[in-house]
C-alpha cells in the first residue's frame, strides 16, 4: 500500500507546523518521524491517519483521500497507536487486545469468536505477556500496559501502522524487541511503519526513512542515512550534539 | 467476562421473582394460588382486581422505569466518561419537574402531567444540546457544564414553583420530585421503551467499550465517535424522560445500578447493558414493593426506599473490590 500527502498543510491556532509536505511512504519502509516536543508530529500522525482533517492539501491512501474511506474501511487498513489512552472504567488485557477486531466485525455479533482469541493471545504472547489476559488493566504498570496497547495494535493486523512513541514506558530490553518485532515483524498486506521516537539512536537502528519536523513548518525528508546527520539534528533539538563512532555505526549523544 | 454472563441468568431468575413479590404482597397479601388465579382471570374478585388493576401495572411501571433509569446512567457514565453522571445530570427531569409541577399548580392533572413533564424533559434535551454546541467542538466537558448549569436553573424554577404553591398541593408535588410510582400509568408504554432502548444500546455496545477508551481510541478502531456521542446523548435523554414521565425523578437507580455492575462483573457493555436494565428494573420492583408495605397504609415516595436500601449494598460492594 501507499501513503501520499499532496501539498499538505497543517497548523495549529497561532502556528503552522508543517507546510507543503509532498510525502510518498510505501511498501516495506520504516519510518521514523523525529522533532522537539510540540513540534507536530502527533498531530502528523493523526492527520495521516484520517483522524483529523488537513488544513490544506491532501493525504491519500492508494491514490484515493482517505477522507473518502469509511471509518471502519479506513481501520482495516491504518492503525493507530495513540500517544496515550483513556481508561473511564476498568477493563481486563484480553477485552482490550480483542477490542483491536472491532473493524472487522458486524454490529451484532456478541461473542469474540475462536480466530479473534487465538489472534488476541498470539498477540499477547508477541509482547511478553501471555498470562496477563485476565488481569485487570488499572493492575498493569506503565510499560506493561503499553503493551497491551501494541497487542491490541497487532490483533487490529493492519498493513499501515502508524505509531505514536510505542516505546514510552519501556524498559531497555522492552524497546528493542517491540522496535524489532514491529520493523521486521510479519506485516499483513505491502505494509509500512511511521513510527514517532525520541530516541536517534534506536531510530537509525530501526528505521529505512526519516521524517525531520522543525516545528516551524519545514520538514525534512528521505533516506535514513541522507536526512540524519549532526548538524541537522542540532537544529532539530536546538542542542549540540557529538557525534561517536563505534562497532561500525555512528551514534548521537547529546553534548 | 464468564462472571457477567452467570450474572445475567441470575438477574434473569430474580426479575420475575421480584415480580412475584410485588403482586403478592401488599394490604391484601395473597398466595400463589390466588396470584395464579388473578393473573389468568379466574381468581376470586377482589384479588383479581387487586392485582390485575393496581398491582400488575404498578409493578411493570417499577420494572421499566428502573431499567429506563439504569441504562440512561450506564450511557451517560460513558458519553461524559464521569463515573458521577446520573440520569439527571444534564437536567433531562428538571425540565420535566418543572412543567409537572406547572400542571399541578394549574390544577392539570392524568395527561397533561404525564405530557407535560414529557415534553417538559424534551425541550431541556434540545435546550442543553443545542447551547453546548454553539460554538466550536462539541466536547463531553462543555456538555457536561451546560447540562449541569440548566439543570440549576431548572432547580431554581423548581423552588419557586414550590415556594408559590398552596399547600394543598405540596404533597403531591413533593411526592413527584422524590420520585412516585403511586400514580403510574401507561406501564406498556415504558416497557415499549425499554425495549427499544436496550435493543439499540445493544447494538452500541462495542462502539461504547472503545468509546470508553477515549475519542481518538474510537475513531482509530472505526467508529464516529461525534455520531457516536450524538446517539448516545439522545437516546439516554430519551429514557430518562420517559422515566421521568413515569415516575417523576426516582433517586439514586441510575447511579448506582451501573456502578455496582462495574464493580462486580466489569465494563464490557455488552454484557453490561442487559445486566443493568435486569437488575435496575428489579430492584426498583423491590424498592416499590417495600414503599408500599414498610408502613402501611401510609405510602412512601418510592424514592427514598431507594436511596435507604441502595446505600448501605452500594458501599458494602465498595469496601469488597477495594480489599480485593
Amino acid at each position: 500500500m501507499q501513503l501520499q500527502t499532496h501539498e499538505l498543510d497543517i497548523r495549529v491556532p497561532g502556528r503552522t507546523l508543517c507546510s507543503a509536505l509532498n510525502l510518498r511512504v510505501s511498501a516495506g519502509e520504516n519510518w521514523a518521524v523525529l522533532g522537539a516536543n510540540g513540534s507536530g508530529k502527533t498531530t502528523l500522525l493523526h492527520t495521516l491517519a484520517g483522524l483529523r482533517a488537513p488544513d490544506a492539501g491532501a493525504v491519500t491512501l492508494d491514490e484515493r483521500s482517505i477522507s473518502e474511506y469509511s471509518h471502519r474501511a479506513r481501520a482495516r487498513y491504518v492503525g493507530v497507536l495513540l500517544q496515550d489512552y483513556g481508561d473511564a472504567f476498568p477493563s481486563t488485557v484480553i477485552e482490550t487486545v480483542l477490542s483491536g477486531r472491532h473493524p472487522y466485525l458486524s454490529r451484532w455479533r456478541w461473542q469474540d469468536d475462536a480466530d479473534d482469541l487465538r489472534l488476541a493471545e498470539q498477540a499477547l504472547a508477541s509482547v511478553g505477556l501471555e498470562n496477563f489476559a485476565d488481569r485487570s488493566l488499572v493492575t498493569l504498570s506503565g510499560g506493561e500496559r503499553r503493551r497491551v496497547e501494541i497487542a491490541t495494535l497487532l490483533t487490529q493486523d493492519p498493513p499501515i501502522r502508524l505509531l505514536d512513541e510505542p516505546i514510552n514506558h519501556l524498559d531497555l530490553r522492552h524497546q528493542i524487541e517491540i522496535l524489532r518485532l514491529l520493523t521486521t515483524g510479519r506485516m499483513r498486506g505491502e505494509g509500512f511503519n511511521m513510527v514517532v521516537l525520541h530516541d536517534v539512536n534506536l531510530a537509525a537502528r530501526f528505521c529505512t526513512h526519516a521524517l525531520l519536523l522543525f516545528g516551524n513548518g519545514e520538514c525534512l525528508y528521505g533516506k535514513l542515512a541522507e536526512v540524519l546527520q549532526a548538524e541537522v539534528l542540532e537544529r532539530l533539538y536546538g542542542y549540540p550534539i557529538r557525534q561517536i563512532e563505534a562497532e561500525g555505526r555512528l551514534f548521537y549523544t547529546p553534548a | 467476562m464468564q462472571r457477567a454472563s452467570y450474572l445475567t441468568i441470575v438477574l434473569l431468575l430474580a426479575a420475575p421473582l421480584s415480580m412475584v413479590l410485588a403482586l403478592s404482597a401488599g394490604s391484601v397479601d395473597l398466595s400463589l394460588a390466588q396470584l395464579g388465579g388473578a393473573l389468568l382471570g379466574h381468581g376470586d374478585d377482589v384479588a383479581s382486581m387487586v392485582v390485575r388493576e393496581l398491582r400488575l401495572p404498578r409493578a411493570l411501571a417499577a420494572f421499566a422505569v428502573g431499567g429506563l433509569l439504569a441504562l440512561s446512567g450506564a450511557l451517560l457514565q460513558v458519553l461524559l466518561r464521569n463515573p458521577l453522571a446520573d440520569p439527571y445530570i444534564l437536567g433531562v427531569s428538571g425540565g420535566a419537574a418543572v412543567a409537572a409541577l406547572l400542571t399541578i399548580l394549574l390544577g392539570l392533572g392524568g395527561v397533561w402531567l404525564v405530557g407535560g413533564a414529557f415534553a417538559g424533559s424534551l425541550l431541556s434535551t434540545f435546550l442543553v444540546f443545542s447551547l453546548s454546541r454553539l460554538h466550536g467542538a462539541w466536547t463531553q466537558n462543555r456538555l457536561l457544564l451546560t447540562g449541569v448549569v440548566i439543570a440549576a436553573g431548572w432547580s431554581a424554577l423548581i423552588s419557586f414553583i414550590l415556594a408559590v404553591s398552596p399547600d394543598s398541593n405540596l404533597q403531591r408535588m413533593l411526592f413527584w420530585l422524590m420520585g412516585d410510582l403511586s400514580y403510574a400509568r401507561y406501564p406498556v408504554f415504558g416497557m415499549a421503551v425499554l425495549g427499544a432502548g436496550l435493543l439499540i444500546a445493544l447494538a452500541l455496545a462495542r462502539p461504547l467499550n472503545l468509546l470508553a477508551r477515549g475519542d481518538l481510541a474510537a475513531a482509530a478502531l472505526g467508529e464516529n465517535p461525534a455520531r457516536l456521542r450524538v446517539s448516545i446523548y439522545f437516546l439516554a435523554s430519551l429514557l430518562t424522560a420517559t422515566a421521568v414521565t413515569l415516575a417523576g425523578s426516582v433517586g439514586f437507580v441510575g447511579l448506582i445500578i451501573p456502578h455496582a455492575l462495574r464493580l462486580i462483573s466489569g465494563s464490557d457493555h455488552r454484557r453490561l447493558l442487559p445486566n443493568t436494565v435486569l437488575l435496575g428494573g428489579s430492584f426498583l420492583v423491590l424498592a416499590d414493593t417495600a414503599a408500599r408495605t414498610a408502613i402501611a397504609p401510609t405510602q412512601l415516595p418510592v424514592g427514598v426506599l431507594t436511596a435507604l436500601l441502595g446505600v448501605p449494598v452500594f458501599l458494602f460492594l465498595l469496601a469488597q473490590t477495594r480489599s480485593q
